[in-house]
C-alpha cells in the first residue's frame, strides 16, 4: 500500500510540473477547430504564425460528432471560461450562441468593400438582427449531385436537370441493369433522421419554390413545399431510391455509391473526392459531379459552411481577432483549402494557382449559391420538425399535406416564443 | 437416488450439450470482434464492396499506420493509462473504506451514505457536467490527467463502492472475532486480515472500475480536448469527418486502444480466477 | 474498547468518500433540482435562470414525446436486465467449471467489454447496415430471410438491435461479476449438499444462490440503473429513430439539454430519471437491508 501511494505521488508531482507553460513573451492563443483534414489547420496556423511572431496558436480539435462539439463549446461559455479563444462553429449555431451573449462582436474588423470579398449568399449568418458581426465564414460546403457517366452514356443520358428527369432516368437505366442482372439502386443520400435529412428535405421544398418564413410566420404549410416533400416520396414509392436510405448518414450513403450500386448521389464536395479515389471507389473513373436538379423553381443547395467566432470572454481579445480575420482572409482559406479539400468562401481565391486543375475550381459556380438554412435561436428544434416530418412523408406514413400543417403549427410555436 | 444408473450417459450428453453451448456462446461473442479485426486490415474499397467481402485481401498494415500518423495514439494510450491507474487505485482504496465502515462496524447513518453514494450514478452525467466544468477550469485542473482522473474518481465510486461491501459481508464475523481476541487493533484486522480475504472481489472491482474509466468518453471529451492530456477513448472518434467516416482506420485505432486492455484482462484472469478459488477455500 | 475503536474507524474510514461527494456532487445535484424549477435556455442565458415553479413538470407530463420516450426505456431495461442476468450467470457457470475451455472463454468474453461504447457503437452500425451490412449477407446467403432486413429503421427491429448490441457489450460484465459471486459459494458446502443427494440445479437454487444474493443484488441493481440510462449506443445505431420510437429517456434529455439548449426542462427530466431511478433501488431494498444489518 505504501509503495503504492509513493509511485502515485511522484506520478502526480511529476504530471504537474510537466503541466507548467514555459513562459515566454509571445502570447499564445487557442482555437478550437474541426478535426484537421490532411494538415489543413496546421498549414493557415503556420502561416499565420509567420506572419505575426508574437502571437502563438494552440490548435486544440474537437471530436467529429457534431452534438460533442456544442456539448463542449457549451461547457466552456458556461464558465465563462477563456480557454478557447477563437474557434469554428456550424452555419446553425450562430444565433443561439449569439442570443446567449457568447461571441464577441466583430464590429470594425472589416470595411464594407473586405466585407463584399466574400461570397454574399452566405454572409447573412454572420449577423444578428441588429447588424453586429459576430462570425466570418471559413469554408464552405454546398450540397452537388454525383453521378456515374458510364451508365449515363450508355442509356444515352445527360445528368439529370429536373428531379423529374432524374426519376425517369433511375427507372430505365434500373430496370435495364436489371435485366443484365446486375441490379442497382436509382439515388442515395443521407435521409436518416437527423440534421443530414433536414437539408435534403430543405432543399426539396426550395426547389419547388416553397418559403420558409416571412415576417415572423412560418409559410412552409404550402402547395411549393408539399410538392417538393411529394418529390420525396415519390422517388421511394417508385424504387428510385436505395432500400436503405432511410438509415443513411453520408459516410453510408457514400459507401453504397462507391461500390458502384447506386447511379446518382445527393453529397457533399468531399464525397466526390471520395468517389474518385481509386483507394476508395471502385468506380473512381467514371464519376462526375454536377448541380443538383430543380425543381420548378430552381436548383437549391444547402449552405453546409463552418464560420469562425471569438469567444466573448477571451483575455486576449486583439490577437483573436487578427487571427479569425487571417484564418479566413485569402492567404488563411488558401493555405487552409488546399490541403483540406473544402471550398473557400471569397471568390478570388478560386482563382489561385494553388487550385488550378483541382475539385475546387471546378465547383465555383454551385458554391456561389449555396441558400442557408433558416436562422433562429432555435434552430435545432426547428430542424428536428422538418427531419421527422420529412421522413414521415419519405415513409409514407403522412401525406405531404399533413406533414407541412404539422410542421408549419409546431415550427410556428417555436418561432413565436 | 435412482439416477444411478442412467448417470454416466447423462453425463456424456450434458457434457456435449455444454460444448456446444460454450463454442456457439464463444463465436457469438466473438464474431462481431472479428469483424472488427477483418475491417482494420480491408482497404477502403473493400470495406463497404457488394456482396460483402468478408476477408481482406492480404495483411494490409497501411490503416494501422494511418491511425498512428492522423493522430499521436501511443501518447493518447500514455494519457489513458496514466487516468485510469490513477483513478482505480484512488477508487480502490476509498471504496475500501466505505464499505468496510458501511458492512463491518455499527455506525450511525449507513442508510444515508448508501444513499448518498448511489445519488452520484443516478443522474444523467451531462446534467452535472457544466458544474464540474466550471470547478475544474478554476482550480486550473483543465487539460490535466490527474483533474480528469479526480474528477472519474467522483463518477465511479459508488459502483465500485457497493460492490466492494458485498464482498465485505460475505466474510465470516468469526475470522474477525479470532483476531480481535489475539489482541489485534481494528487498523491492524483491516489491513491484515479483510483485505487479503476480499482480494478477489478486489481484483474484479478494479478490472471493471479500470476499465469504465478508461471507456469513459463525456467527461474526457470536455475536461481534456487538448491533444497532451486527450485519451484514447475520445482520439477514437476523432478520425471521422464531417461527412465522412473511415471505418477501416477506426477499427484499426480501436484496435490498438484495446491492446493494453486486452492484455492487463488476460494476465489478471488467472489471478481472478485462482485468487477467487484460494479465497474461497480460506473462507 | 474494541467496539468503540471499531466505531471510530468507521468514521474515520467514511472521511475520504464523503470529501469526494462534497467536492464533486452536491452542489452539481442540487444545481440540477433547482434548475429544474427554472426557466432557463442557452438563447436567454445572460437573464439567467428565471424560477417558473412547477411548469417544467406540467410541461414533461403533457409531453408525448417524453410518455414515448418512457416507455420504451423501461420496455428496454426489463428485457435487457433479465436477458443480461440469465446470460452473465450461464457464462459465470461455464467460466466456473474446470477445464480446458475455460481460459479461452474468459479470454473471450472480456473483449467486448474492452471497447469504448462509442466505438462499439459504430461496429455494429456497419453490422447491421441494410444493404453493405454482414449481418443482412448472411442472413440473405444461408437463405434465414429473402430480402434484407431493415435492422436500423424499422422500429421493432431497431429495439432488437440495440438490445443485441447491448448484450453483447454487457454479458461479459455480469459474467464476472456472477463469477466472483460464485466464488463466494463455500465448496464444502456444496459437498455437503451432494453428499444429502441434492442434484445439481437443486444446489445451486438452495445452496449457491442465497450466498451469492448479496452480489447478484447489488448487480442487477446497478445494471438496471445502468439501462435505465442507455445513451451512447443508441446516439450513435438509430439516433433515437425511427420516429423517436427507440428514444430513451437520456436521449430526451440529453438532446433538450444540449441540442436544443433548454436546460430547465433538461433539467427536469434528470429529475425525472433520478426519482425513477431511486425507486428501482428501492425496490432493491431487500439488498440495501441486508447491508445494513451486521
Amino acid at each position: 500500500m505504501k509503495r503504492f501511494l509513493s509511485i502515485l505521488l511522484c506520478l502526480m508531482m511529476v504530471l504537474s510540473f510537466a503541466s507548467v507553460v514555459h513562459a515566454d513573451d509571445k502570447t499564445t492563443i487557442t482555437f478550437y477547430c474541426n478535426p484537421s483534414k490532411n494538415g489543413g489547420v496546421e498549414a493557415a496556423v503556420a502561416a499565420f504564425e509567420a506572419a505575426n511572431p508574437n502571437i502563438h496558436v494552440e490548435i486544440v480539435e474537437f471530436s467529429s460528432d457534431t452534438n460533442q462539439k456544442k456539448t463542449t463549446l457549451s461547457s466552456i461559455f458556461q464558465a465563462q471560461d477563456d480557454s478557447a479563444d477563437v474557434f469554428m462553429m456550424d452555419c446553425t449555431w450562430p444565433d443561439e450562441f449569439i442570443s446567449a451573449g457568447w461571441l464577441l462582436p466583430l464590429d470594425g474588423l472589416y470595411t464594407e468593400e473586405e466585407l463584399a470579398e466574400f461570397i454574399p449568399g452566405i454572409m447573412d449568418i454572420c449577423f444578428d438582427s441588429n447588424g453586429t458581426m459576430y462570425a466570418i465564414p471559413e469554408y464552405l460546403n454546398a450540397g452537388v449531385l454525383v453521378y456515374r457517366k458510364d451508365l449515363l452514356e450508355k442509356y444515352n443520358y445527360e445528368p439529370a436537370k429536373t428531379w423529374e428527369e432524374l426519376i425517369e432516368q433511375c427507372k430505365v437505366i434500373q430496370e435495364g441493369e436489371a435485366k443484365e442482372g446486375k441490379p442497382l439502386s436509382g439515388f442515395t443520400s443521407a435521409w436518416l433522421e437527423y440534421e443530414g435529412l433536414t437539408c435534403c428535405a430543405f432543399e426539396f421544398m426550395w426547389d419547388y419554390g416553397a418559403k420558409f418564413a416571412a415576417d415572423g410566420k412560418c409559410t412552409l404549410d404550402s402547395a411549393e413545399a408539399q410538392q417538393g416533400l411529394a418529390i420525396m416520396r415519390r422517388m421511394v414509392e417508385e424504387g428510385v431510391t436505395d432500400a436503405g436510405i432511410r438509415g443513411y448518414k453520408w459516410a453510408d450513403s457514400q459507401a453504397i455509391f462507391n461500390a458502384g450500386s447506386a447511379i446518382y448521389m445527393r453529397d457533399w464536395p468531399s464525397a466526390y473526392k471520395n468517389a474518385i479515389n481509386p483507394e476508395k471507389s471502385s468506380v473512381s473513373d467514371s464519376v462526375g459531379v454536377t448541380v443538383l436538379p430543380s425543381g420548378t423553381a430552381g436548383s437549391f443547395t444547402t449552405n453546409g459552411g463552418w464560420y469562425i467566432a471569438v469567444n466573448a470572454f477571451t483575455s486576449h481579445a486583439e490577437e483573436a481577432k487578427t487571427f479569425a480575420k487571417f484564418i479566413c482572409g485569402y492567404e488563411g482559406q488558401v493555405a487552409y483549402s488546399s490541403k483540406s479539400g473544402d471550398l473557400p468562401t471569397r471568390p478570388a481565391t478560386y482563382n489561385d494557382p494553388a487550385f488550378e486543375g483541382t475539385m475546387t475550381a471546378q465547383l465555383y459556380d454551385i458554391a456561389l449559391t449555396t441558400t442557408s438554412r433558416p436562422s433562429s435561436a432555435y434552430y435545432s428544434e426547428i430542424s428536428a420538425e422538418i427531419y421527422t416530418n420529412a421522413a414521415l412523408v419519405a415513409d409514407g406514413t403522412k401525406t405531404p399535406e399533413q406533414a407541412t400543417a404539422d410542421m408549419t403549427a409546431n415550427i410556428q410555436a417555436i418561432l413565436d416564443r | 437416488m435412482q439416477a444411478v444408473h442412467s448417470k454416466p450417459k447423462s453425463t456424456v450428453v450434458k457434457n456435449i450439450g455444454l460444448g456446444v453451448f460454450t463454442v456457439l456462446f464463444v463465436l457469438m461473442i466473438v464474431a462481431p470482434f472479428l469483424w472488427l479485426l477483418l475491417a482494420a486490415f480491408k482497404t477502403g474499397k473493400e470495406l463497404y464492396s457488394m456482396p460483402v467481402q468478408i476477408l481482406p485481401s492480404g495483411f494490409n498494415f497501411q490503416n494501422f499506420a494511418d491511425a498512428f500518423k492522423m493522430q499521436p495514439l501511443a501518447s493518447y494510450i500514455v494519457n489513458s493509462l496514466i487516468v485510469a491507474i490513477l483513478s482505480t487505485v484512488l477508487i480502490i482504496i476509498i471504496a475500501s473504506l466505505v464499505s468496510f465502515a458501511l458492512a463491518r462496524t455499527q455506525i450511525k447513518g449507513k442508510r444515508l451514505v448508501l444513499l448518498m453514494l448511489l445519488s452520484i450514478s443516478l443522474l444523467p452525467p451531462v446534467t452535472i457536467l457544466n458544474p464540474i466544468y466550471l470547478m475544474m477550469s478554476n482550480l486550473k485542473m483543465m487539460n490535466t490527467t490527474y483533474g480528469l482522473a479526480l474528477v472519474l474518481v467522483a463518477i465511479e465510486l459508488p459502483t465500485a463502492a457497493w460492490y466492494l461491501m458485498s464482498f465485505f459481508q460475505t466474510i465470516p464475523d468469526a475470522l474477525e472475532e479470532s483476531a480481535m481476541i489475539d489482541g489485534a487493533n481494528v487498523v491492524t484486522i483491516f489491513c491484515r486480515i479483510l483485505m487479503p480475504l476480499v482480494a478477489p472481489g478486489v481484483f474484479t472491482v478494479s478490472i471493471m472500475t479500470f476499465i469504465a474509466v478508461w471507456n469513459n468518453y463525456l467527461f474526457a471529451s470536455v475536461l481534456n480536448p487538448s491533444k497532451k492530456a486527450r485519451t484514447v477513448t475520445v482520439a477514437l472518434t476523432m478520425y471521422a469527418g464531417e461527412t465522412t467516416t473511415p471505418w477501416n482506420t477506426i477499427a484499426a485505432a480501436a484496435i490498438v486502444s484495446c491492446v493494453p486492455l486486452v492484455i492487463m484482462v488476460l494476465i489478471c484472469q488467472k489471478r481472478i480466477v485462482s485468487g477467487m478459488v484460494d479465497g474461497a477455500v480460506k473462507g | 474498547m474494541h467496539n468503540k475503536q471499531r466505531l471510530i474507524f468507521g468514521y474515520i474510514a467514511l472521511i475520504p468518500a464523503i470529501i469526494v461527494f462534497c467536492v464533486f456532487i452536491v452542489y452539481p445535484v442540487i444545481n440540477t433540482f433547482y434548475l429544474s424549477f427554472c426557466n432557463y435556455r442557452t438563447q436567454t442565458i445572460r437573464q439567467g435562470p428565471q424560477w417558473i415553479g412547477f411548469a417544467n413538470y406540467a410541461q414533461m407530463f403533457s409531453d408525448d414525446k417524453m410518455w414515448t420516450a418512457l416507455k420504451f426505456t423501461v420496455l428496454f431495461t426489463l428485457i435487457s436486465v433479465v436477458l443480461e442476468s440469465v446470460l452473465g450467470m450461464l457464462c459465470a457457470l461455464i467460466m466456473n467449471r474446470q477445464g480446458k475451455t475455460r481460459a479461452l472463454v474468459c479470454a473471450m468474453i472480456l473483449i467486448p467489454w474492452c471497447i469504448p461504447t462509442v466505438v462499439s457503437g459504430l461496429m455494429w452500425n456497419y453490422i447491421f447496415a441494410e444493404s453493405y451490412g454482414v449481418l443482412n449477407y448472411l442472413l440473405q446467403l444461408t437463405g434465414l430471410t429473402s430480402g434484407a432486413v431493415r435492422w436500423l429503421t424499422d422500429s421493432n427491429y431497431a429495439f432488437l438491435s440495440i438490445l443485441i448490441s447491448d448484450v453483447w457489450k454487457t454479458v461479459p460484465y455480469m459474467s464476472l461479476l456472477m463469477l466472483s459471486a460464485l466464488k463466494t459459494v463455500d465448496a464444502s458446502f456444496l459437498e455437503a449438499a451432494q453428499i444429502d443427494g441434492a442434484n445439481k440445479v437443486q444446489s445451486f437454487f438452495k445452496i449457491s444462490m442465497p450466498c451469492m444474493k448479496p452480489i447478484i443484488i447489488v448487480a442487477v441493481m446497478f445494471r438496471t440503473i445502468q439501462s435505465f440510462r442507455i445513451y451512447d449506443l443508441i446516439r450513435v445505431l438509430t439516433n433515437g429513430g425511427p420516429q423517436g420510437k427507440t428514444t430513451s429517456l437520456t436521449i430526451y434529455t440529453i438532446t433538450q439539454y444540449t441540442t436544443y439548449g433548454n436546460m430547465g426542462y433538461g433539467a427536469a427530466l434528470a429529475v425525472l430519471t433520478f426519482i425513477i431511478s431511486m425507486i428501482i433501488a428501492v425496490c432493491f431494498q431487500d439488498g440495501v437491508k441486508s447491508k445494513l444489518e451486521v
